[in-house]
Parts: structure tokens; sequence; C-alpha cells
């Protein structure tokens, strides 16, 4: 099982679009391609607003939401998890775990518990035979909630504006995500980072876009489609549907798709190969 | 409300290339994400949104609103094909006998289990299970169904073998022992394109069989899929008539509907505007797409209706339906060749008035306990002791009639 955390600490950078279009996208592009493409999304943000796109709803309350799974007994957590996944709206294999407005509540109350971090990472391995992909929102913030996606994942992307600010705050994500690695011991990789809502006409964001090309680090990293500022997304989370589902070839869908592929053969690729 | 302007994902699927490359750890539907194993036939349902119809429409549709399990749709089937069986003065099919018949022995003797004449849709289609329920009794279950698991695999959802799913409840409704697993492949995901691939190549489907796949696999390019928890009602194969086959989709669409031609493709969407009860005899009828698309020129749903039953009864070739419709006089002549209950009641009755002296004289010479065994045994109670007041009504009139 694969699980993918998008992650930045600024908001607004297009996180939660993101989220639900790789999430998706992997069951179209499995499905397109005869592999299982049952695809588990994980909303850990408090604003809810993956579980309202994809099911329509944000009122669940925390006895159905992720909360539970977090505040379950560790012995629990697990058939906790089994029991809140809902179908999402868009696609039969599309399932979801819905966040609600109580995780602000979880997040204070993990302050508690040393061992927080691992519950969600814990708990996915009840539906590790069910679930091939798992896609991960988190909120805006380094919360303990981020934590926990962080080290429930095996990947993790960050989507970024190409703007002077939020270029700045990438290194502290990426220092953020070296602190995870070294203190949970675990294997999570930045996987990449994906340049969203991108205005090619704004001289800037073309020229950081080039100088992160270039960088030695954040260059290789980088997806080769960046995801361009489109109008057709905001139609589609008016209408509560997909970029796939509300318009497939405007210039967002064809992007978001084209990062699906890419981060699929990234995922799958063995290293070197 | 913003409208939807997708064409489907599948011509944007299709420029991304196949994921096969990186297969390595991504194993194809032929790896880790298949599996063949038996599963007990109480954990598996038919697909609600197949094109294709096994069951008869009214038992279907209650069988998947839960209303009825697989034995008591087969034994209203059974009992359907029975009422069927009489009206067209046929005798009753001898299942066992259908069911010992070997497919392998072609020298076994035939007029036995199949009497003369023509049987009705209902015992063609049950007769086909039976001789597939055969051939899996004495050859065994040749190629596996393909099944998709649901609900964190609470249950399993047929993609395609419907068939040799009521084959097996048949064999085990008959003999008990031996028949309550399937063998099953395990597929990761269903999909409506091979099972179309399925429906096709098996044996040609009705038009309205064909309807449904049309609109079943052009709803898919739009990303469409049916809600599986429930019976799939006609309207939502009817939403296909406002799609528009996506650019650069038009052939991959034809070749799965069997390689028809553009025209063939727009008539047979067409179908979809006949109205459920003309779909419910049509497909049972297994009526072609020549003969239906003159009764899409009939405005009046009623009259739409008589003109199918039409069709059937006095079994009326296109070009005769083409005249009868054009002619502009078919309310007229349908009032003449009016809904037979009348009729029909009248033919029923002159049937059993003329066998009942010699059936009723047998009576006196039977074993009544036998006969009453029988009767009980291969007709429902509910249907036993509607008989029984109809025989007490009888009974009533010919004493009055006896003693006056």
């Amino acid at each position: 099982m694969r699980s993918i955390c998008l992650t930045n600490n600024k908001g607004g950078v297009g996180k939660t679009t993101t989220a639900v279009s790789l999430a998706h996208g992997l069951v179209l592009l499995l499905r397109h391609n005869h592999l299982p493409s049952r695809v588990l999304l994980i909303d850990t943000d408090s604003q809810a607003h993956a579980t309202l796109l994809t099911t329509g709803r944000r009122d669940w309350g925390r006895s159905e939401s992720l909360g539970e799974v977090l505040l379950a007994r560790p012995d629990r957590a697990g058939s906790t998890l089994q029991r809140l996944i809902v179908p999402s709206t868009w696609d039969e294999d599309l399932h979801v775990v819905p966040g609600s407005p109580s995780l602000d509540g979880v997040n204070a109350r993990l302050a508690e518990d040393h061992g927080f971090a691992v519950r969600l990472r814990h708990a996915l391995r009840s539906v590790a035979d069910r679930y091939d992909w798992v896609v991960i929102d988190t909120m805006p913030s380094f919360s303990r909630l981020t934590t926990m996606a962080m080290v429930a994942a095996t990947d993790i992307v960050i989507p970024v504006e190409m703007r002077f600010l939020e270029t700045i705050g990438l290194q502290a994500i990426v220092e953020k995500i070296k602190e995870v690695q070294d203190t949970w011991e675990i294997p999570v990789r930045l996987t990449g980072i994906l340049p969203v809502k991108y205005d090619q006409r704004v001289t800037l964001e073309r020229e950081n876009l080039e100088l992160y090309s270039s960088h030695t680090f954040y260059g290789p990293r980088l997806f080769s489609t960046p995801i361009p500022i489109n109008v057709a997304v905001s139609y589609a989370h008016d209408a509560c549907e997909s970029i796939f589902m509300y318009d497939d070839q405007s210039s967002a869908a064809r992007a978001y798709m084209a990062f699906v592929r890419e981060l699929v053969e990234r995922v799958l690729k063995p290293a070197g190969a | 409300m913003t409208k939807r302007r997708s064409q489907g994902t599948r011509a944007l699927l299709e420029e991304m290339g196949s994921l096969e490359g990186i297969a390595e750890t991504a194993p194809d539907i032929s790896g880790r994400g298949v599996r063949v194993v038996n599963i007990v036939l109480d954990r598996i349902r038919p697909d609600p949104a197949q094109p294709r119809r096994v069951l008869p429409e009214p038992i279907r549709s209650e069988f998947l609103a839960g209303h009825l399990n697989a034995r008591q749709a087969l034994e209203r089937w059974e009992a359907l094909v029975a009422e069927e069986a009489a009206r067209l003065g046929r005798p009753r099919p001898d299942w066992r006998a259908l069911l010992e018949r070997n497919p392998d022995d072609r020298n076994a003797e035939t007029f036995e289990t199949d009497p003369p004449g023509t049987p009705g849709p209902e015992e063609e289609l049950l007769r086909s299970i039976v001789a597939t329920a055969a051939t899996i009794r004495h050859g065994g279950q040749v190629s596996p169904i393909t099944v998709v698991e649901m609900d964190n695999g609470s249950y399993f959802r047929i993609e395609t073998g419907e068939r040799r799913y009521w084959a097996h409840h048949w064999l085990n409704m008959w003999l008990s022992n031996g028949f309550d697993q399937i063998q099953c492949i395990v597929v990761p995901a269903a999909s409506p394109w091979r099972q179309a691939a399925e429906n096709t190549s098996r044996e040609e489907l009705s038009a309205i069989a064909l309807a449904r796949q049309l609109a079943r696999l052009l709803l898919d390019l739009y990303g469409i899929r049916p809600d599986y928890s429930r019976p799939i009602p006609n309207d939502w194969y009817r939403q296909a008539l406002e799609y528009r086959v996506p650019r650069g989709e038009g052939d991959a669409l034809r070749a799965a509907l069997g390689g028809i031609q553009r025209a063939q493709f727009s008539r047979i969407q067409a179908l979809l505007r006949l109205p459920d009860s003309v779909w419910e005899l049509a497909d049972r009828y297994r009526l072609e797409e020549k003969r239906l698309r003159y009764v899409l020129k009939v405005d009046d749903e009623a009259l739409q209706v008589q003109l199918v039953r039409l069709i059937v009864t006095r079994n009326l070739s296109a070009e005769r339906v083409r005249q009868l419709v054009e002619s502009g006089q078919l309310p007229a002549i349908l009032r003449g060749a009016a809904p037979p209950a009348d009729e029909e009641r009248a033919t029923v009755s002159e049937r059993v008035a003329s066998r009942w002296p010699t059936l009723a004289r047998q009576v006196t010479q039977a074993d009544l306990s036998l006969v009453a065994d029988q009767w009980v045994k291969r007709q429902k109670p509910d249907e036993v002791r509607q008989q029984i007041a109809a025989l007490r009504r009888l009974l009533e009139i010919v004493e009055q009639r006896v003693q006056k």
C-alpha cells in the first residue's frame, strides 16, 4: 500500500484540490490500466473541504470522522477506521475517511499521547489488503495531525505556488519532513514538488519555476507539468465534482492527470530504474 | 448550478499512455490483483446494471429489491413457465429429465424432454439455464464467473457469468449437494467494457439489451456509474439520450457493441425512448430493432404497447409493422385486435371445459393421496389455495346444476 501525503503549512495553495484530484485521478488511471483501482482518501483537515467535495457533506460528527480513530484505544483503531470509511459520491472505487471540525479538539488532546504520531500509521495496516493507494490531505499548519499524516505516509508531495513567499516557505517544509524521518525513523520520502496555480503570464512565476528547475535539490523533485491556474477548478468545486468529472479537457484536468501519471511512475518505478 | 462539460475521461487517459512499463511493482490484471476462488453462492449478487437480463423482469425486480431469495426467484420463474406452457397448450417441461440429460451424449432420445411446438420466451430462457446446469453437472464448471469484491468483502458482485450463477442455484435447488459454491475470478475492479465483450461474444443480444449496453458504455465514458445498492431503473439508462459519443470514442464504442455501424448505433440509441412496458415485452420476446423502430413513431404509450403485443402474437414482419404505422389507422386496427383479455379468458375456459370431463373421470380412479402430494409439491401454497377456491366454486356450480 502506498500512502501519499499532500502537505504545505501555508493555506490556500491548493492542497485539498490536489488531494482530491490525485485521489480521483488515481482511480481513473489505474482502472484504465486494469490495475487495482480502489483508493482511500483521508481528510485530516478540520476544515473538511476534501470531505465536502467528495461526499457532499461536511457535517460528519466526531464519532463518524477521523477523530474517532485517533482517540480510539490503540487495539481498536484499525476496526474503528474500517467502520468509518464511507463511499464517495464521485466513484465507487474512491472511499473516504471524513474529516470534521472536531479534529481541532482532537489535535489538542493528542498532546497527552506520546505515541500519537503512529496512530494513523498503525490503523492503516487494517485496510492494507483493501487499498493499494491512500491519499492524505492535511491542514495548513505543522500540527500534530500533520505530523501524524506524514508518519502514516510512504510518499510526500508538496504543492507550492511559484511566488516569492511560498518558495521561501518550501525550505521549512523540507526541514519538517527531515525531522519526521529522523524522529520517527520511518522511510517516508519527499517524492515531489508540484507547482500549482501556475500563471505563465506572470514573469516572476516563470522565473521562479526556471530557478527551481535548475536547483540541484528541488530541480529533480519538481513534477514536470505545473498545474495552471484555471477557472474550471472553481466551477468543479461549485458543482462538488472532480475536475475530471467537470471538464476533462480543461488545462487543469490535463495537468492533474499528467501529475497523477508521473506520480505513479515515481512511486512504483524501482529506484535507479 | 454549473453545467458539466466533461467529455468522459477516456481520451484524456489514452493520452497518458500505458503504465505497462512500470508494471514491475504494479501488476496487471493477470497478476496480484486477480485471484480464483470458490465462493458460496449466498455471498454473490448479480449486477443490477447488467444490460442482458436473465430473470423475467418482475421477478428480477423483486429479487434485486431483496423481496425474494434466489430459490424463490427460480420457483417463481418455474411457475411462470408452467402458466405459459398451459396457455400455449404445451406440457409442463420435465426439468429433472432435462437436468439428467448429458449434453455429451449425442445418442440420447430427445422426444421425452422436448415436446413438439414452440416454447414461449420464459420456457426458452429457463431451458437454456437448465441446459447450462446440466452441462455443469456432467462436465463441471469449465469457465469461472468474474466477480468484484464489494463492501470490504461482505459480498461479491457478478461482472460476467450471471447465467452460470443461476444454473448453479438451479443445481443447488434440485440436487442440493455439491453446488452451493461457484468458481469465481475475483477481479480488482469491474469493467463494463469487459462485461460488454462477454455479452456480445456469447450470443446475440436483444435490441433492448443492446440499447442498455450502449447506454451503460456511453455513460461510463462520461464517468457516470450506477448505484449498485439498488435496482437500476430504466431511466438511468435513458440518461444516455442526452450524451453524444465523445470525440475519438466512436470506433471503440461501436466495436464493444459487436461492431455495429454508425447508423445502427443511432437507431439502437433511439430505442431508449421507448417506455418501460415496451422494453419489458420487446426484451422478453427478443424483438429486433428493425421491427421496433416503427414503434417509436407511435405517439401514445398505450398504443405502443398494443402494437408490440400485436407484433408478438401475429409475428408481424418489419415491413408489415411499417405499413401499419404509416397507414395512419393504427388506433382503429389495434382496437380491432384489441387486448385479448376477454378473448384469452374465453380460450382458456374452452380448453379447460373440453378436458375437464376426462380428467374428472380419471380423478375417480386415481390415488388421490398421490395426486395431492404432487399438487402441493409442484406448486406454491398460495397458488394451490387459489386453485382450491376455484375448484370449490366449480363444484358448487356443478352441484347446483346436477340438482336441477
